[in-house]
C-alpha cells in the first residue's frame, strides 16, 4: 500500500498540567469558549491546530517536521487512527459490484464489459447523441468502439442527431449533447433552463464539452473517461448500472450494517435564492442507487445560517418528503438516511425525528441517521477515527475522520443516530459513496444524493 | 413423520418423474454438478449449482444428502475458523441482501426467506438464482446450463 505522510493528529485534552503554566487559559475544558482560548494558546507557542466543534476538548493538530514538545504530550493524548477495514468490518475495496450477464468486480470501472444489473429497457437501449460538431461524434464512436465490450455494445444503441440549435436538445428522454465550450457558455441560460426542465430527481440531459471529449481520446485516461460517461447515460436512463454487494462478514460483525441496502437515502442540498430565501432541495434514492423523487422548497435566512431552524418550515419540508415516501413505501426501508454537507444541528436533530418518529420511527426496526461528510485534513490513507462519540436524545452523536486509499485528505462525518452501532455511519459513506453512477473516479469523496441535488441547484443559479 | 415428509418432497419435486429416481443417475448427477462447482468462481452461477445439488442430495437422501448438508458451509464461504457458522437463521436483516438470503435460504430453508426471494427485482441476476433454488427455474446458459447427468426436470 502507498504510504504517505500523516499530517494531522487527533488529540484528546486530558491533563490539567497545561494550565500549571501562568499563561494558560483557566477554563472548563469541554466548552467552545475554552476550545477557543486554548487554541488561542497553542497557536502563540507554535501549534497549528484546530477544534472539532462538535467535541470542543478533541483538537485537530498538525504534525511538523520537529515532532511536538513535551508540555503538549503531558496535557493531551492521541486518539490513533486504525485501518477502515478494522473499524468497520469492510472497506472500499470489499465492496463487489454485480452486473448482468453474473458479471461480477472489484472495480466499477467494469460497466464496460457487462450489461447493467437492471434495466427497464431489456432488449436494447438507445441513447440520442446531439453533437454540434461531426468530429465529436466520431471522436465518441472511436471510444466507444474502443472500450466498450460487444454484449454491452450490442445492449446500448448510440443514435446520432446533427444539432441544429440548443432548442433541439429539449425533450424527455434521455440525451447526450456534445457542444463546444465556447456554445455551453454562451447559451448557458437556455442550457440551465433546458437541464431544469428536464430535472426528476436527476436531469435527463447529459452534456459533454466537445472540445475536451476531443483532448480525451488517445490519452492514458481515456478507458476510465468512457466508463464514467456510460454509467451515467445508463443511470439517466432509468438503469442500475451495476449493484453493490456488501461483503460477508457483514453477516457477523455489525449486523446493522444490512440496513444499508434497503434504506432511503435523502440527499439535501441547500442554495441561496435571494437575499431572503434559500432554496432547500431534497432527492431521493433508495439503496440501490436509483432516484425514487426529489422534493423542494423555500426557507427563511436568519442570519448567516444555512441550517433548518424554523422548526415549522422544517416541518413542512419533512412533511412533503413524507409523502414523497409514501409512494415508495411498498419497499419499507428499514433505515431513514439524510444527509448533506453541512452538518446538523441538534434542534435539528429534534425536529426531524420528532417528525419522522411520528410516520415511521415507532415501528420498531426502523432507524434515522442524519449525517453530514466533508473534506477535512490528511490523517493517512485507509485510516479511520473515532473522534468523538456521546448519547443524545433518543440516539448517537458522533464524529468520525475516514480517509479511503484514493482520498488525498480525509472526510469528517458528522452523525446523528436512533440504533446503536456508531460505525454505521461510516459503512454508510463508503456504501454510498460507491453508488455515485455518474463518477467512477476512486477519490471522489462527494455522496450520490446531495451531489445531484446540489448540481441541480447549480443549474439554477444559472438561470437567474 | 420424516419419512412421510420424505416422500411427500421427493413427490413434489420431481412431479412424478419416479423413474429418473434412479440413485446412481442422481449420483453422478451430484458429482459432476459438485465438479462444476470447484471451477465456478461467480457467486450467482455457484448458488444455482449449489441450489440444484440440493435439490438432487434430497431426492437421493442417505449418505448423499449428508455430505452435501457437510459441504454447504463451507461451499457457501460461511464458516468461520473455529467451526462455527457467520449465518444466523433467525437473522431477518440477512434478506436485506440478495446473496445472504440465497445463502440463508439454502441453509435454513426459513419460510419467510422464500418470500423475500419472491420479491427480488424481476430479470436481475440474483431473482434468476432465486427461481432456481424455489425449484421453478433452470440453471442458466451463463451458467453453463443443467449437466447432461442432470436430466431431471423440475
Amino acid at each position: 500500500m502507498e504510504q504517505t505522510k500523516v499530517t494531522y493528529k487527533i488529540y484528546r485534552l486530558t491533563g490539567t498540567s497545561i494550565l500549571k503554566s501562568e499563561a494558560a487559559p483557566t477554563c472548563e475544558p469541554k466548552t467552545v469558549e475554552c476550545a477557543k482560548e486554548v487554541l488561542k494558546w497553542l497557536r502563540g507557542r507554535g501549534i497549528d491546530a484546530r477544534f472539532v466543534a462538535e467535541f470542543p476538548d478533541r483538537f485537530i493538530v498538525r504534525i511538523s517536521d520537529d515532532g511536538l514538545p513535551e508540555w503538549f504530550l503531558k496535557s493531551f493524548s492521541e486518539i490513533k487512527p486504525r485501518g477502515v477495514g478494522e473499524v468497520v468490518g469492510f472497506d472500499e475495496g470489499d465492496l463487489l459490484y454485480r452486473f448482468d450477464d453474473m458479471g461480477q468486480s472489484g472495480v466499477p470501472y467494469d460497466v464496460l464489459r457487462y450489461r447493467p444489473y437492471h434495466c427497464p429497457a431489456l432488449r436494447r437501449l438507445s441513447i440520442e447523441i446531439y453533437y454540434e460538431r461531426h468530429e465529436y461524434w466520431d471522436a465518441l464512436k472511436t471510444l466507444f468502439n474502443r472500450h466498450v465490450d460487444q454484449p454491452l455494445r450490442e445492449f446500448v444503441e448510440l443514435v446520432p442527431k446533427g444539432l441544429k440549435d440548443v432548442s433541439d436538445l429539449e425533450g424527455g428522454d434521455v440525451r447526450l449533447a456534445l457542444l463546444s465550450g465556447e456554445t455551453l457558455e454562451r447559451r448557458i441560460k437556455e442550457i440551465a433552463e433546458m437541464k431544469s426542465r428536464s430535472y426528476n430527481g436527476l436531469s435527463t440531459l447529459q452534456l459533454v464539452n466537445g472540445d475536451k471529449l476531443l483532448g480525451a481520446v488517445g490519452g492514458r485516461g481515456e478507458k476510465y473517461y468512457v466508463a464514467n460517461l456510460l454509467s451515467g447515460l445508463l443511470f439517466k436512463a432509468g438503469c442500475i448500472p451495476y449493484y453493490v454487494e456488501l461483503p460477508t462478514q457483514t453477516l457477523s460483525i455489525h449486523r446493522e450494517h444490512l440496513k444499508l441496502p434497503r434504506a432511503l437515502y435523502v440527499g439535501v442540498g441547500l442554495a441561496k435564492a435571494g437575499e431572503e430565501y434559500m432554496k432547500g432541495l431534497a432527492v431521493l434514492m433508495t439503496g440501490h442507487g436509483n432516484v425514487v423523487g426529489y422534493v423542494d422548497k423555500d426557507f427563511h435566512i436568519r442570519g448567516k445560517s444555512m441550517e433548518f431552524l424554523e422548526e415549522r418550515e422544517l416541518e413542512e419540508f419533512v412533511n412533503e418528503i413524507k409523502a414523497k415516501l409514501e409512494s415508495y413505501r411498498s419497499n419499507k426501508p428499514e433505515l431513514i438516511v439524510v444527509v448533506r454537507s453541512r452538518k446538523f444541528h441538534i434542534m435539528e436533530w429534534r425536529t426531524l425525528r420528532r417528525n419522522f418518529a411520528r410516520h415511521w420511527l415507532r415501528l420498531s426496526s426502523r432507524d434515522l441517521l442524519l449525517m453530514s461528510s466533508y473534506r477535512y485534513v490528511g490523517i493517512g490513507r485507509s485510516r479511520a477515527v473515532e473522534v468523538g462519540r456521546t448519547i443524545v436524545d433518543g440516539g448517537l452523536h458522533g464524529v468520525w475522520l475516514v480517509q479511503l486509499s484514493k482520498f488525498k485528505s480525509a472526510v469528517k462525518v458528522s452523525y446523528f443516530y436512533t440504533g446503536n452501532d456508531a460505525t454505521l455511519p461510516l459503512a454508510a459513506y463508503i456504501y454510498l459513496r460507491s453508488l455515485d453512477f455518474t463518477s467512477l473516479t476512486q477519490g471522489r469523496t462527494s455522496l450520490p444524493p446531495v451531489k445531484y441535488a446540489r448540481n441541480y441547484l447549480k443549474w439554477l443559479k444559472h438561470m437567474s | 413423520m420424516g419419512l412421510w415428509w420424505t416422500r411427500q418432497f421427493r413427490r413434489t419435486v420431481m412431479r412424478g418423474f419416479s423413474h429418473l429416481l434412479d440413485r446412481g443417475l442422481l449420483e453422478s448427477c451430484f458429482r459432476e454438478l459438485e465438479a462444476r462447482l470447484r471451477r465456478e468462481e461467480r457467486e450467482p452461477c455457484r448458488l444455482a449449482l449449489l441450489g440444484w445439488m440440493d435439490f438432487v442430495a434430497r431426492a437421493h437422501g442417505g449418505e448423499l444428502y449428508r455430505q452435501f448438508r457437510e459441504l454447504l458451509p463451507d461451499a457457501l464461504g460461511l464458516r468461520r475458523p473455529d467451526g462455527t457458522l457467520l449465518i444466523s437463521c433467525n437473522n431477518k436483516l440477512m434478506c436485506n441482501e440478495p446473496k445472504f438470503c440465497l445463502m440463508g435460504y439454502l441453509l435454513c430453508r426459513k419460510r419467510w426467506m422464500e418470500k423475500e426471494l419472491r420479491l427480488l427485482a424481476p430479470g436481475t441476476p440474483y431473482a434468476r438464482v432465486a427461481r432456481v433454488l424455489l425449484g421453478e427455474g433452470d440453471i442458466s446458459a451463463e451458467c453453463g446450463g443443467r449437466p447432461g447427468s442432470c436430466a431431471i426436470r423440475c
